[in-house]
């Protein structure tokens, strides 16, 4: 169970010594409530505290990190049921399947590189190809693998339910750390061994969420610590309550055995959709088409979106539409909410505009104002950063109506003559239509 | 093994548009929606008693701003809305969601009576249940809603948007033509509980609103409307009676202003296909909105309507 | 070119060049005039009357009958000839002796003088409450017992009402140096009426103790305020800032050592420390909540295990700030009020002719007009449901009297400002994982007026509906405070204590404060469930 400030606080020593960089030990407490801090930072903490706090932080779901190198990738973890109890951690991973029976390995390859999309300026896309063992053919499938192995930076998933194909695939790539699929009712003794021997983790698959269970207790029981879960639920809407079962069993009574992050499976973006929202830590498709995933990667962003913390947009000059010399400049914060309402409603105005977004932190335009974050000084120099004198030639600047106190202190600094727009980013097509000439 | 059952006190009001001939009104069917008292699809611990519904919307005037490949589905009745009507109900709406964009001061600023007109023209040419919403300028809604309201009188339509600005004659409006309300609010689900309550203490009942709480289309603020929708329902579920609303969102038109539905392929090569990305956009922005907990999905391509169809019944099987 | 103004009633002249305005001239000529937006043409109550002469004024705030009867906003009007002018009694900033209650925070209304036989070489001491809004002094002799109380507006409300415009103004090129003098100046004079009222010498006033929050103890140290703004601001908790009287410019004993009790944070200053030390929080086993309706609206939660607190920024509403008729708790304010069968009744303080309404009177108009259902949950006027409700310019206003009236600005400023403390309050609880009902006693501090109903306080959604006896109101806890801690080493040693171990949270930064606030941007609050007295009320 999660402790609250309060209990963790009577366990700490009260010194107010601030050695841990908190004010107080109750801000230090809460702060390792909320997971902002850890427990060693407090030096003068008693073995008997840390032994009930470190047990009682114990996460109720494991991570499990599949793959090696770069590209690695942790999934699980989670510690709510929903976004905004706290927040989700790590993405959904999705894997592209591919079959041991494709002539060309390259082409797919190449094809699965390109699921690659940026997004505010972030890389998001495709984590894990998935090899299915659709030929039966042992040394095939490890044949295979061993090739994706060398082409690809991305972890691998191997499925087949015939131990002696992942035991061969293991044989080349062991090191890879690939997650296999899957230890069933008839084959987790061999399995369980073989994810013991390659130190890899192991996907269990149940005909349904008892059984799931009780396969996890055994393998638990052999020794295997990384597992991933998969209830065997195919249909949509069995798929979508048995995760929720499994992360409910997890988090809210501690259940042990379905402590673990589950994978899923879909062959439509509806589908795939359900799952990233609901409760599946790694998805297989085997979709691969941009217009496809697109979506898909988009959507799990959002969702693991910490909900605390706003997403900041990168501050930069951005051009909206193509515009020119003569076309308006507008500046804003980089609150990532800020800027996808303002961006859209430019654009409704059909009037091309350099918007400049200043690094205010990631906060919305009058918080950042009053925080002393969005300033005459900061815009001054993210306009010389930007070098915006050198893109428009009319040396106006339009800044949010709620701001409108800082045109002063801006006009002197900059020279540049300040309008001040409207306070709402409705108001801006209106505005841009009928006060900019 | 443990049950991971909650055990919820509350449920969603359970919400009928459209009026049969019986009912003093002209429809083939009624259309019922709400009722769950457990969050979506969760059939283990719960009764679903019915599948959300997918409204396609009609518009009253030909919508320029619209991307060609979903104009192109559309081309022959874009300029009809009794066509345009017809057309979603051959294809599978449940019900229509007439929008008057031609009453806009910015555009047509068509009139009351045009809007009337339209209204009956397309009570004329299908048998639907009817939603009915404004343009984007709440004062000329306001100032037509009464009409509107007095044209479809009796049909028990569902009419939009009430924001606190205008709630007061949307809400007389709806009592008087005997229809169901849209609340809208701005992403917040305290002002979301605080219109319902403002509407409910005007006498209008609590179990006839139907709540938006903002779309927000997938990369463009979709997590903000998502984690409102489920924390309305979590607050129903605990019995809030105030939150306990079915809830709309509008998919469509989230889905197809926003630039990766509209740059085609010489912009966004890497994009892949335009011909079928807004459509799948459309459908992964639905299916989302369906496991946040949205009852009614307003929707524009047809394929898209046509696969959120099946996917809603898969997710109906228990 | 330059002028000659003279202000009426109190005869003061100057002289100033014509692009001096007038409340600038009035400052320069030592004419207190009352303002909160330091100025800038924005709060329209800075309104005086020209007797005689020329003027260029602005139109903006006024109404058709202000101009008619030749009524002028001082901060955008200049002169063009020489000018006679009048200060409105509403306008105007004198000394006001009505908040002095803090004694035996018990017993808030009677303040226990001591016999002011003062030998000619008893060594006394002063404690010194600088509140945003107001000053407050206590004369103490050698036992610490009071022997004069005197109290007046800060001075500096001239700069603007709250906090913020002040470290503002303190960026300005002698800013600082304005902020420090005027402040100086103000406790001196409260000084020289106490030492005359007492027959004393100020000289043997040896030892001295401020409290207030960490922009006033700044400014009163001559210390620049303006960066408390812009860093993350943690003043050093051993630190006690003290002083030498003359290096302070204070009329005492020059080798007198001022001490200020010490800060929590940029937004929770020593005021409240004194407050909770007047309340013996730091003593308590029960979980107490402290709440100062001051300008900041500070709330302080704990007991003497653990203490939390944060700073509101409720605004000055309470005070009677950022009200179209809103007033301190003085002669003359509306303090409570009635409304049965679309009659109006009310109370003013002193049973003087009404000239405004003060925070107790805000609180009760509004709540008032609500369970009447004048007012919907939302704060706006029903139309139609009172002869009294008006239009006026912008808006609809409810009118008390002929002239003075409640208007829908108003209310929203009232809303704004409760639900600050309210969601405060509940961000302070839900941290540490507490329960409203959890809460033992409720101590409310502040200078709203003595009338405070607590039920009305609730009604409004301002503070938890928890029974009326665990409530205590304590007035002036800060001033107590400080009289403490001057007459106990022991005392200024806790309170010392108290600052550093009470843990600030900023709400700017707790991720459920907005969800909070908005939910309690509502009457009584968007969760009825939160106010069953509330809700049974309106349900009867």
């Amino acid at each position: 169970m999660a402790l609250s400030g309060l209990d963790i606080y009577k366990h700490l020593p009260k010194t107010n010594c601030k050695k841990c960089g908190c004010a107080t030990c109750l801000a230090f407490a809460m702060a390792l409530a909320a997971k902002k801090t850890s427990l060693d930072k407090c030096p003068d903490i008693t073995e008997a505290a840390k032994q009930i706090l470190d047990s009682a932080s114990l996460p109720p779901m494991a991570t499990i990190t599949i793959g090696s190198g770069t590209k690695k990738i942790d999934v699980g973890g989670e510690t709510v049921m929903f976004r905004h109890d706290k927040t989700f951690y790590h993405p959904t991973a999705i894997a592209v399947s591919i079959s041991d029976n494709e002539t060309n390995i390259q082409d797919k390859i190449e094809k699965i590189k390109k699921l690659n999309f940026d997004r505010v300026g972030m890389m998001v896309g495709v984590d894990l190809i998935a090899l299915k063992n659709d030929s039966n053919n042992v040394n095939k499938f490890a044949s295979v693998s061993k090739e994706l192995s060398d082409k690809t930076e991305l972890p691998l998933i191997l499925l087949s339910d015939n131990p002696q194909a992942i035991d061969e695939a293991l044989k080349n790539i062991s090191n890879k750390r690939p997650l296999i699929y899957s230890a069933n009712s008839k084959n987790y003794e061999q399995m369980s061994d073989i994810a013991k021997k390659h130190t890899v983790p192991l996907c269990i698959c149940g005909k349904d969420v008892e059984e799931l269970s009780d396969l996890s207790q055994k393998i638990t029981a052999r020794g295997v610590k990384d597992i991933v879960l998969d209830s065997g639920a195919r249909e949509v809407s069995k798929c979508i309550q048995d995760f929720t079962k499994i992360r409910r069993l997890a988090l809210k009574k501690n259940f042990r055995a379905l402590g673990f992050p589950t994978i899923g499976f879909a062959e439509s973006v509806e589908d795939a959709s359900a799952y990233i929202t609901k409760y599946a830590n790694i998805l297989v498709t085997s979709m691969d088409k941009p217009e496809e995933l697109l979506p898909l990667v988009t959507l799990r962003l959002n969702i693991y979106t910490d909900p605390q913390k706003p997403i900041m947009m990168e501050p930069k000059l951005y051009s909206i539409g193509t515009p020119n010399e003569n076309s308006p400049f507008m500046v804003t914060t980089n609150f990532s909410l800020t800027f996808f309402t303002v961006s859209p409603e430019v654009e409704n105005s059909k009037i091309p505009v350099w918007l400049l977004v200043c690094d205010a932190e990631g906060m919305s335009v009058l918080t950042a104002w009053a925080a002393d974050k969005f300033n005459a000084e900061i815009i001054d120099s993210w306009m010389k950063k930007t070098d915006i004198a050198s893109k428009v030639k009319h040396k106006k600047i339009i800044i949010p109506g709620y701001v409108s106190v800082m045109s002063g202190k801006l006009e002197e600094l900059t020279g540049w003559e300040v309008l001040v727009g409207p306070k709402e980013a409705a108001g801006i097509p209106k505005y841009l239509k009928t006060v900019w000439k | 093994m443990e049950q991971a059952l909650e055990k919820w006190q509350g449920k969603i009001y359970e919400l009928t548009i459209g009026a049969t001939k019986d009912e003093g009104g002209t429809r083939s069917k009624k259309v019922k929606f709400g009722g769950i008292n457990t969050l979506p699809f969760l059939h283990f611990e719960g009764i679903v008693p019915n599948p959300p519904l997918i409204a396609v919307e009609v518009w009253d005037t030909e919508p320029t701003e619209w991307p060609d490949v979903l104009k192109n589905e559309y081309k022959d009745v874009l300029n009809n809305p009794m066509q345009w009507a017809k057309k979603c109900e051959d294809f599978g709406a449940d019900l229509i969601c007439l929008r008057l964009a031609s009453t806009d001061p910015d555009t047509i600023n068509a009139s009351a009576a045009d809007a009337s007109k339209t209204i009956k023209d397309v009570l004329s040419a299908s048998s639907l249940p009817l939603m009915i919403i404004g343009c984007g300028n709440n004062e000329k809604n306001s100032s037509i809603i009464m009409d509107v309201a007095q044209t479809a009188k009796g049909e028990n339509c569902l009419i939009g948007m009430a924001v606190k600005e205008n709630y007061k004659t949307f809400t007389a409006a709806a009592q008087a033509g005997g229809h169901s309300l849209i609340a809208e609010t701005p992403i917040d689900i305290n002002l979301e509980k605080q219109l319902n309550i403002l509407i409910s203490d005007l006498g209008f009942g609590s179990d006839r609103i139907v709540i938006h709480p903002t779309t927000g289309g997938i990369g463009y603020g979709f997590e903000y409307c998502y984690t409102i929708i489920e924390r309305t329902r979590l607050a129903a579920l605990a019995s809030d009676k105030m939150m306990s609303q079915p809830i709309v969102t509008f998919v469509g038109q989230e889905t197809w202003k926003i630039k990766e539905c509209k740059a085609d392929e010489t912009e966004k090569p890497e994009w892949g296909s335009i011909k079928d990305r807004g459509f799948l956009w459309e459908k992964a922005t639905a299916s989302a909105y369906l496991q946040a907990g949205s009852d009614i999905l307003v929707m524009n391509h047809p394929k898209a309507v046509k696969d959120i169809k099946i996917h809603i019944q898969e997710l109906m099987k228990k | 070119m330059s002028f000659k103004i003279k202000f009426l009633p109190e005869n003061k002249e100057i002289t100033v060049d014509k692009d001096t305005d007038l409340l600038t001239a009035a400052l320069k000529a030592d004419v207190g005039i009352y303002n909160s937006c330091g100025g800038k043409g924005i709060c329209g109550k800075c309104k005086l009357k020209i007797i005689s002469g020329e003027v260029n004024r602005s139109v903006l705030h006024l109404s058709a009958d202000d101009i008619k009867n030749n009524y002028i906003l001082a901060c955008k009007t200049f002169c063009e000839t020489d000018v006679e002018v009048f200060v409105p009694e509403e306008s105007r900033i004198g000394l006001a002796e009505i908040l002095i209650r803090g004694k035996k925070i018990f017993d808030p209304l009677n303040i226990k003088l001591a016999k002011t036989d003062v030998s000619i070489s008893e060594d006394l001491g002063i404690a010194i409450d600088i509140g945003t809004t107001t000053l407050v002094v206590y004369l103490l002799n050698s036992g610490n017992d009071i022997l004069c109380a005197k109290a007046m507006y800060n001075p500096q409300i001239s700069f603007g009402e709250d906090v913020i415009t002040r470290m503002i103004f303190a960026e300005k090129e002698s800013g600082n140096k304005q902020l420090h003098s005027l402040l100086i100046k103000g406790i001196n004079e409260l000084i020289e009426s106490c030492a005359k009222e007492t027959k004393i010498h100020a000289k043997n006033i040896k030892s001295g103790m401020i409290a207030a929050n960490t922009t006033m103890t700044h400014t009163f140290l001559g210390i620049n305020p303006s960066y408390i703004r812009k860093i993350p601001y943690t003043p050093k908790m051993d630190f006690l800032p003290s002083q030498t009287a003359n290096k302070l410019g204070l009329n005492i004993n020059d080798t007198a050592i001022v001490k200020a009790i010490p800060s929590v944070s940029a937004y929770v200053g020593g005021d409240i420390v004194a407050g909770v030390i007047a309340c013996n929080i730091n003593h308590t086993d029960k979980p107490t909540l402290f709440i100062d309706l001051g300008t900041n609206g500070e709330v302080v939660f704990g007991n003497k295990e653990f203490l939390v607190c944060c700073s509101t920024s409720a605004g000055p509403c309470f005070e009677g700030g950022g009200i179209k008729w809103g007033m301190r708790a003085q002669s003359g304010a509306i303090e409570s009020f009635k409304f049965e069968n679309d009659n109006i009744s009310y109370k003013t303080i002193g049973q003087h002719k009404a000239i405004g309404i003060c925070g107790a009177g805000i609180i009760s108009v509004i709540s008032e007009l609500f369970i009447k259902g004048i007012i919907d949950k939302s704060g706006e006027f029903v139309d139609g449901s009172s002869k009294h409700i008006k239009k006026g310019e912008f808006g609809l206003e409810f009118f008390i009297t002929e002239k003075i009236s409640m208007t829908s600005q108003d209310i929203k400023n009232v809303i704004n400002s409760k639900g600050a403390v309210f969601s405060g309050c509940e961000v302070l609880l839900k941290k540490l994982d507490f329960e409203f009902l959890q809460i033992e006693q409720v101590k409310i501090a502040g200078g709203l007026g003595n009338a405070l109903d607590i039920e009305k306080a609730i009604i409004l959604g301002l503070l938890p509906d928890l029974p009326k006896d665990k409530y205590e109101f304590v007035g002036n806890a800060s001033i107590t405070g400080a009289k403490e801690c001057l007459g106990s080493e022991r005392k200024l040693e806790e309170a010392k204590q108290v600052a550093r171990m009470m843990t600030y949270i900023d709400l700017s930064t707790e991720p459920e404060f907005m969800n909070n606030y908005t939910a309690s941007l509502f009457l009584p609050h968007t969760d009825l469930n939160l106010f069953p007295t509330v809700k049974n009320i309106l349900e009867a």
